[in-house]
């Protein structure tokens, strides 16, 4: 009989280790596993709860309005298509995507905050009474004016722009052409989606790669001023055209530029001269000053709620002949970027060679209005040293007083690049410009491509031009 | 008697407190939880007052914490009969409260009736004869009811002979074991055990097949003190369960949904995905009595009321319902330390254990720990034929625990 006590009392400790470990499983099913399949689309209180909360609203800086939520529980964007790659869209067939997605957490304010349980009797109440939960409003870096301004400044070409704060990183604006309208995604979405040239769900300014042309050399002027001993005193003859093997590097309209140092290159853009510094710096050295620029790098429009990818320019192929490695220095071949890293790689020139981490989230408010969250803006990366920033700074510079971008002079100094990015055989290339201004205390930073608009940077300059000088005078 | 008498004016209070909540969860004040609240209380209060007086040897605390898991059950049933804002009547809460009267009916009559333990002991044929033809008609006559086929419907009524199955095969085992016993005996014992299991897997019912395996493993390590039978037991189990999943393909998608129910969240995996969220979606302190959306689980009622539970009163309510479990179970445990004779002990070991795993069996379903089979939470759970084994065995225990 002793003995059966002690056995029973053995199953006793058994079944406490059973209940037991049930109680340690749901703990960590609780800490690990709930948060991971909480908003699973097959969870059907995902969609209840979104019945039962007010969606908060998506401002710009100013505290403009680009999207709500109507009396109705209609989402309404004032702006419309202008914002469509910015605010994205929330359908009950399509999803959501854009701030829609990306910031869904906040605007169902699902989010908890420190502060958040001060006002717990509220929420109770809210509860209680059955009033609708109220998400919280998402404020955005961008500032509408600018954005409105750019994307009908491209009228009815294709193409993309980002203006950023080169000392912080704000993502001023991000503008992509042709761009979808969210108030109808409903009806027009199949269009959209079968629109094969137009592509309107494509955000150019991050998902698309153009080459980028002559904006290029800002990264081949920065490889030389770092590598090359005696740059300041290499002189290099220009007739216009290049033989490299049995193929030729050509100048726009073969125009002979003579002779050039690396500073009257850049102003007037001369491929003859950037061929050959880059056949001098090697594939090697090229790539390398590339990656200092963040090309090859893995990058995102980031903070503490959300990553959104930035596909990233590409210095990098396998063809390594002369021929490839002197076009790829005036950015062609295989060298492709979008206006988001373009804008990151001027970012470097005018922040004295600091990149800062691009955000779009400015901060978060609850509904009452009271602050919840704000971005603080990081070091991205040091691209290059300050010399050298400085350098190409002011040859930037020269390029708007009396190169290739004179049509951008203005009573604000602006520095500048402009591009020419040759693409497919038989159709205009695409015309790139690259801005800072005021060049002596940078305040925005503009990127910006034109599809097939033809060479000389036109179109892209005056889009430019107009958005830094509403931008800067507002 | 003072800690009886606290533990009662709590249970009340919770019972209260629970069935209040509920009158605020529709648009409308709803009255009708009170009156449920009302005869909850005046039903234990009254079973309770004839326990005391005319059994009062006994293990109170067995019935007060029955009582307890039966009011937590019916609110959270009647919780679950509100989907819409204009429900009428609560139509499962109604049924389940029935069942609880019939129930604690059982309990008392089984007191009033039931002869000295020992006395019963004799018929170890007919206990296994019975929970044989039970388990075997389901095989003729059986329906088969949310993929297993352990239902027999007569008119309008509808039960599980496996619950009753259950309390026979462990009166069956007692009487067998509590013998001076030889290697033949165990052996007719295995025989036995080994069909009731058999019919088990073959009608798809593995949560119960697994429970009676279970109750065995422990009611024979007690009978004999023999660790050696335990080990031989597992060793036969992981063989059969092998054998079992190559053999049978209800068995393989169990497993398969196990292991990845994401993967058929649409069809298979559905309703496991549906109690992951529920409990997901709980957190540590629940949302609270009627604010979650614990309808949206299939069969929240019956099988998976304890993610609804979660759901509603999060991780620390479900802790604490696991803990009320294993009281019970301790105090029935308790009850066998103390039990006079062997076959009294050998049938507090295989009703407590009883409990035991089947409340782990279905916990640890519906929370994905384990495969999930389909089985009802004692107490808690909807149904009536739970229910009445449920009382019918906490009489049993009761009874034994006053011989002491």
């Amino acid at each position: 009989m002793k003995d059966r006590e002690e056995n029973i009392k053995k199953v006793i400790v058994f079944f406490v280790l059973c209940f037991l470990s049930i109680i340690t499983y749901l703990i960590y099913f609780n800490l690990y596993t709930a948060d991971k399949i909480k908003y699973d689309i097959s969870n059907q209180r995902v969609i209840e709860e979104e019945k039962n909360t007010i969606r908060g609203m998506i401002l710009d800086r100013y505290g403009e309005i680009l999207a709500e939520t109507d009396k109705k529980g209609e989402r309404k964007y004032p702006f419309g298509s202008s914002f469509g790659n910015v605010t994205g869209y929330i359908s009950n067939k399509f999803g959501k995507a854009g701030v829609e997605a990306f910031y869904n957490n906040i605007l169902l304010g699902r989010e908890q905050f420190l502060g958040d349980f001060v006002d717990v009797f509220g929420s109770l109440r809210q509860s209680v009474l059955g009033q609708k939960k109220k998400g919280d409003n998402v404020v955005l870096t961008i500032d509408s004016k600018l954005q409105n301004k750019i994307y009908n400044s491209f009228r009815n070409d294709k193409g993309a722009a980002v203006c950023i704060n080169p000392k912080t990183g704000e993502i001023l604006a991000m503008v992509s052409k042709p761009s979808i309208n969210p108030n109808k995604i409903d009806e027009n979405f199949n269009e959209y989606s079968n629109d094969n040239i137009g592509k309107p769900f494509l955000n150019r300014a991050i998902q698309e790669y153009y080459p980028p042309g002559s904006v290029f050399k800002i990264v081949t002027t920065a490889a030389a001023l770092e590598n090359i001993e005696d740059i300041d005193s290499y002189i290099n003859n220009c007739d216009g055209i290049l033989k490299v093997g049995d193929k030729i590097i050509k100048d726009y309209r073969e125009e002979k530029h003579g002779k050039v140092d690396i500073k009257n290159a850049f102003k007037v853009s001369c491929n003859n001269t950037f061929a050959k510094l880059g056949l001098k710096l090697g594939y090697d050295v090229l790539k390398n000053e590339a990656e200092k620029f963040l090309f090859n790098k893995e990058i995102y429009i980031k903070d503490d709620f959300a990553k959104i990818k930035i596909k990233p320019a590409l210095y990098e192929f396998n063809e390594r002949d002369e021929f490839s490695v002197g076009i790829s220095a005036i950015g062609q071949h295989e060298v492709k970027a979008n206006p988001m890293t373009m804008a990151l790689m001027t970012c470097a020139v005018a922040n004295d060679g600091k990149i800062m981490q691009p955000y779009i989230l400015d901060s978060i408010v609850n509904y009452k209005g009271n602050l919840k969250y704000k971005t603080k803006p990081e070091k991205l990366a040091d691209a290059i040293d300050l010399k050298t920033a400085e350098t190409i700074k002011n040859y930037m510079i020269l390029t708007v007083k009396e190169g290739t971008a004179k049509k951008a002079r203005n009573s604000i100094p602006i520095a500048a690049k402009t591009g020419t990015a040759e693409n497919a055989i038989g159709k205009e290339a695409h015309s790139w410009f690259v801005a800072f201004a005021p060049a002596n205390n940078p305040q925005i930073v503009i990127a910006v491509v034109v599809e097939n608009a033809g060479a000389g940077s036109g179109r892209a300059l005056d889009i430019a031009k107009e958005a830094i000088s509403h931008y800067l005078n507002r | 008697m003072e800690l009886e008498k606290k533990v009662l004016h709590s249970i009340y209070f919770v019972t209260f407190f629970l069935f209040f909540n509920l009158c605020f969860i529709t648009e409308k004040i709803d009255l009708v939880p009170l009156i449920f609240c009302l005869s909850s209380i005046i039903l234990i209060a009254y079973s309770n007052f004839i326990i005391r007086k005319f059994y009062p040897r006994g293990d109170k605390f067995l019935f007060l914490i029955s009582v307890l898991l039966c009011q937590i059950g019916i609110v959270m049933i009647y919780r679950l009969d509100i989907k819409t804002k204009n429900f009428e009547i609560p139509r499962y809460a109604l049924k389940q409260m029935t069942w609880f009267t019939i129930g604690i009916t059982i309990f008392m009559i089984i007191l009033f009736i039931a002869p000295k333990m020992i006395r019963i002991s004799r018929y170890k044929y007919v206990y296994i004869f019975i929970a044989l033809s039970l388990l075997m008609s389901t095989l003729f006559i059986g329906k088969e009811i949310k993929g297993s086929k352990n239902w027999i419907v007569i008119g309008a009524f509808s039960f599980q002979p496996s619950e009753i199955a259950k309390f026979f095969i462990i009166l069956y085992l007692a009487s067998a074991l509590s013998k001076q016993i030889n290697k033949r005996d165990i052996i007719e014992t295995v025989v036995f055990t080994f069909f009731a299991i058999g019919f088990l897997v073959l009608e798809k019912d593995l949560g119960a097949a697994l429970i009676f395996f279970g109750i065995y493993l422990v009611m024979l390590y007690i009978a004999t003190s023999d660790a050696k039978y335990v080990g031989l037991g597992l060793l036969a189990f992981s063989l059969g369960g092998l054998l079992s999943y190559f053999i049978f393909n209800h068995v393989r998608i169990r497993v398969q949904i196990w292991l990845n129910p994401w993967k058929y969240k649409l069809d298979k995996g559905y309703q496991i995905c549906q109690s992951l969220f529920a409990i997901a979606s709980g957190g540590l302190f629940g949302r609270g009595l009627g604010l979650g959306y614990p309808y949206l689980i299939p069969l929240a009622i019956n099988d998976f009321i304890f993610s609804a539970i979660a759901e509603e009163f999060g991780l620390i309510g479900a802790s604490a319902l696991i803990i009320l479990y294993f009281l019970l179970v301790y105090r029935g445990l308790r009850t066998a330390i103390y039990s006079k004779d062997n076959f009294s002990q050998l049938v507090a070991v295989g009703i407590s254990s009883m409990l035991a795993f089947q409340v782990f069996v279905v916990i640890g379903g519906v929370t994905k720990m384990i495969p999930m089979t389909g089985i009802t939470l004692p107490f808690v759970s909807y149904g009536g034929s739970s229910m009445l084994l449920n009382f019918l065995s906490l009489g049993v225990l009761y009874k034994i625990s006053e011989g002491r």
